[in-house]
């Protein structure tokens, strides 16, 4: 029998100590000969109690002694504590024996980090009726979450509603799967809080994402209906997409420049907001279903005073 | 006379993202001196007055002096001339009695002017050195006839007064603009109708202008005595060391160091790196003269007028999304590719949270309805920029510490849609880390360290939570925390938005000691022979515009020409 030469195996970049869970792994693997021989093309492979989960041949090394590979592997699926034995087997040529070798990786998997969006969420929203938000979960990695369960809590951590994540990510996001939900008016008016949270069951990788947590407002029923038509002071034509505030109540005008808005009784102050247009906000009374007509005059816009600032203000 | 600009050197990416090593940001070490005695010099280049910097200071210093019968060679480290004076509105604040004044029926005296820039109740005249302005007082005039003698074209119209600098009862004038052309003016603005004129009239002359030349020592006779003999530069254009001889003076007109993060930290240390600067990418406020000055013993004066309050020193942006937002650069201009993109007006500040780097709001987002703090701190936007320099608390080694850092403007889909805003190229600067876009809060705030200035994380948790109770003082109707009246909109709508809204520095109201005569003084308070400073870069006279600049440059060409030639 020739000498017997023993395989140093390494990791150039150690594994991490978490791993998510069932994210796949690029481990490079080193093996050297304290000998200086040639390993290339011998096998190498990674298993984890006895089962081989990935394998390959080392290519040896144009700049180092060292022969190398890189093996894609996939983390488990479940999360906990792993240990996974990278092999080096025994083998025989040119007269050398070169023996098995093996490097032990220990390793936690973790949930994959999720975050969590609540939106158009009524407010305030009438304290009779359902109250119905969408919720949103993202993985980090960017997972597909369709069919995940979300629900939401009240301020006693009492589920109050529930959804399905969709097949098809909110527009203009990459990966945000949603669900609309609905809740229960609450009881009494007032600012209330809720709490959206990913729930099970895990069909794939465990998931983990912190609560959100939302308030509204729950006012009055409302009882009558305002009509704001908005037009242009000068064109006197109706004026679409301006924002229409009454009170805390909003909408935004159609077409024909007519926002419509319920509301409980009271006095309120109706303004607009629409850029290169302005009005003075106007004051009134909701005892009954009534109209109000807002003559809008144009200005110019913010883009277009920032850019006279200078030229209208002689700085300098 | 508009000039192609030189092909850069590195990538736009590459200029932004360097940040404080990057070519036009701000560089902590500047130029090192070398320690090289005048008799080791060779000298390549000589001329009576050596002018350093082609701004509103050293066009006027130079053709003065060349009036006066000096040569003169003028080097200015941009691909063109011009300085700030270029992007500036090219109001110039000149009183006194001019030509222009007297025509309008505007009384006015250069006792007047004296007296409005020395009042001592005012926030930006109290410090300012009696003699310093007393001599721009008594030039008011002549710098204007100066103007006019060589091209400048004012609007013949009744002045403008500035309603906002206070001390000031006489009226600006105003230059017309020179040309549409965004080459020719570099960012379509009147600055050109000025700063062209000045310099076909100075190189008619005879002045000869050395671009891409920068600065890098001055010789004097010994280190820390004797006449100024001379200066070396670089050739930035790949000329190696170019070193000219002044025969006569040199007079260094580099417009002022809120670029030079060595420089303004002395005056400031709250002013540190990611704080963006007023007409840049275009020209720098080097603080060349600055740290050449003290190299060879030269004094700052009068450094407090670059305090917090100091009025026209900083202001938040007028742009956000992108890292100069100042001037708003626009596609096609010879620098855009630098500028990265132009940015995007905030018409409502209700539709956005300002958050430090740590993602918590410090102040009521809705102040600042005019950007600079103008009655000093006694104006509301003085209390929001002084919290932006200091808004964040970072623990290190259990030791807490209050910094400044990065400000973004936080926002969600519904706000973009009421703002109308375009979220992309050339509104926003994504490429280089000053925009962001992401599905949640948390994804957001993991993201902001792509910007080179967020140096530590933001909490994605310390985000959500700051708009989870932004969101409830909405619901609430008060904002309890900093009193922004009736927060009206939620940030709820994905996808989330982040946009550098850091403030920006501008006026440099303090630099090196300088007399009437516009000559540089020691730290003993005697004058460096041969040596003469104007402009941003001469300390003891704060006020804000181009009037200072050109007076300043006007005295200290008058008085170059008359030294003595050097053996």
């Amino acid at each position: 029998m020739g000498p017997v030469h023993r395989i140093a195996l390494s990791l150039p970049e150690p594994i991490p100590p978490e791993v998510a869970a069932g994210a796949r792994l690029a481990l490079r693997i080193h093996a050297t000969c304290p000998h200086g021989c040639d390993l290339g093309g011998l096998p190498v492979d990674v298993a984890a109690d006895g089962e081989v989960l990935a394998a390959g041949e080392l290519v040896s090394g144009a700049d180092s002694p060292a022969a190398a590979v890189e093996l894609d592997v996939p983390a488990p699926a479940q999360v906990g504590e792993h240990a996974w034995s990278v092999g080096f087997p025994r083998h025989a040529s040119g007269g050398a024996v070169h023996e098995s070798s093996s490097l032990t990786l220990r390793f936690r998997t973790v949930p994959h980090a999720g975050s969590l969006a609540v939106w158009d969420v009524p407010s305030p929203t009438p304290a009779t009726g359902p109250v119905h938000v969408k919720v949103g979960v993202r993985c980090a990695a960017g997972c597909a979450l369709a069919g995940r369960r979300v629900e939401v809590r009240d301020e006693a951590g009492a589920s109050v509603g529930g959804g399905t994540l969709g097949e098809t990510p909110w527009p203009g996001t990459s990966a945000l799967y949603w669900a609309s939900v609905e809740l229960p008016a609450p009881a009494a008016e007032g600012v209330h809080s809720r709490t959206a949270v990913l729930v099970g069951p895990d069909a794939g990788p465990p998931h983990e994402a912190a609560p959100a947590t939302f308030t509204f407002r729950a006012g009055k029923a409302p009882a009558h209906r305002a009509t704001v038509r908005v037009i242009d002071e000068g064109t006197r034509a109706p004026v679409a997409g301006v924002e229409v505030r009454i009170g805390r109540y909003m909408a935004s005008t159609d077409e024909h420049g007519v926002a419509q808005v319920a509301l409980p009784p009271g006095a309120f102050e109706v303004a607009i907001r629409k850029n290169g247009f302005r009005a003075e906000p106007v004051r009134v009374a909701v005892d009954g279903d009534v109209a109000v007509e807002i003559e809008a005059a144009t200005c110019p816009t913010q883009a277009e005073l920032n850019e006279r600032f200078f030229e209208e203000y002689p700085w300098g | 006379m508009g000039r192609k600009r030189p092909e850069a050197a590195v990538g736009r990416r590459a200029f932004i993202r360097n940040g404080a090593a990057g070519v036009g940001a701000t560089a902590l070490a500047g130029l090192a001196p070398r320690v090289v005695s005048a008799q080791e010099t060779t000298w390549h280049r000589e001329a009576d007055v050596v002018v350093v910097g082609s701004g509103a200071s050293g066009l006027p210093a130079a053709i003065r002096a060349r009036d006066l019968g000096a040569s003169v060679i003028v080097v200015e480290e941009n691909f063109d001339v011009g300085g700030h004076g270029m992007i500036s509105q090219g109001s110039v604040a000149l009183g006194g009695g001019t030509s222009m004044q007297q025509r309008h029926g505007i009384e006015d005296s250069a006792d007047q002017v004296y007296l409005e820039n020395t009042r001592p109740d005012h926030v930006h005249t109290r410090y300012n050195d009696r003699e310093v302005v007393r001599a721009f007082a008594d030039h008011n005039v002549e710098a204007f006839d100066f103007l006019v003698e060589n091209g400048v074209r004012f609007v013949d119209a009744r002045p403008h007064r500035v309603p906002a600098e206070g001390a000031f009862t006489f009226r600006r004038q105003t230059v017309a603009p020179w040309s549409q052309d965004l080459n020719e003016t570099i960012n379509n603005t009147a600055g050109s109708g000025l700063m062209r004129a000045l310099e076909r009239s100075a190189r008619a002359k005879g002045v000869e202008i050395l671009l891409q030349h920068r600065m890098t020592r001055i010789v004097r006779e010994e280190p820390l005595a004797g006449r100024v003999l001379g200066i070396a530069c670089t050739d930035l254009d790949g000329g190696g060391e170019v070193n000219i001889r002044a025969r006569q003076a040199v007079i260094a007109c580099t417009g002022g160091s809120s670029s030079n993060l060595a420089v303004r930290t002395i005056y400031n240390p709250l002013l540190t790196e990611e704080y963006q600067v007023g007409c840049e990418p275009y020209s720098r406020q080097s603080g060349d003269a600055e740290q050449q000055g003290m190299a060879i013993g030269g004094s700052l004066g009068a450094t407090n007028n670059m305090r917090t309050e100091s009025y026209l020193a900083l202001c938040k942006p007028l742009w956000i999304g992108c890292r100069y937002g100042y001037d708003r650069w626009k596609p096609g201009g010879p620098v855009f590719d630098k500028a990265g993109a132009s940015g995007m007006a905030v018409s409502d500040y209700q539709d956005v949270i300002l958050v430090n780097m740590l993602g918590e709001r410090f102040y009521d987002e809705t102040v600042g309805t005019h950007l600079f703090a103008m009655e000093g701190a006694h104006d509301p936007v003085f209390d929001y920029l002084a919290a932006a320099l200091s808004s964040a608390v970072l623990e290190v080694d259990g030791v807490r510490h209050r910094v400044g850092g990065p400000i973004w403007a936080v926002f969600d889909a519904d706000a973009a849609v009421r703002e109308e805003w375009e979220l992309r190229h050339p509104f926003v600067d994504s490429e280089n880390g000053y925009f962001f876009q992401a599905d949640t809060l948390e994804e957001l705030a993991g993201r902001l360290t792509e910007n080179a200035y967020q140096k530590h994380p933001m909490p994605p948790a310390a985000l959500r939570a700051t708009v989870a109770r932004y969101n409830t003082f909405v619901d609430l109707g008060e904002d309890r925390d900093f009193g922004k009246p009736e927060p009206r909109y939620k940030l709820q709508k994905p996808p989330f938005y982040a946009a550098w809204a850091t403030p920006i520095l501008h006026d440099t109201y303090a630099g090196l000691r300088v007399n009437g005569r516009s000559q540089v003084l020691d730290v003993f308070g005697a004058v460096i022979p041969g040596f003469y400073c104007a402009g941003e870069s001469a300390g003891g006279f704060a006020l804000h515009g181009l009037g200072r600049a050109i007076v300043g440059g006007y005295i200290a060409g008058t008085n170059a020409a008359e030294e003595p030639t050097g053996a």
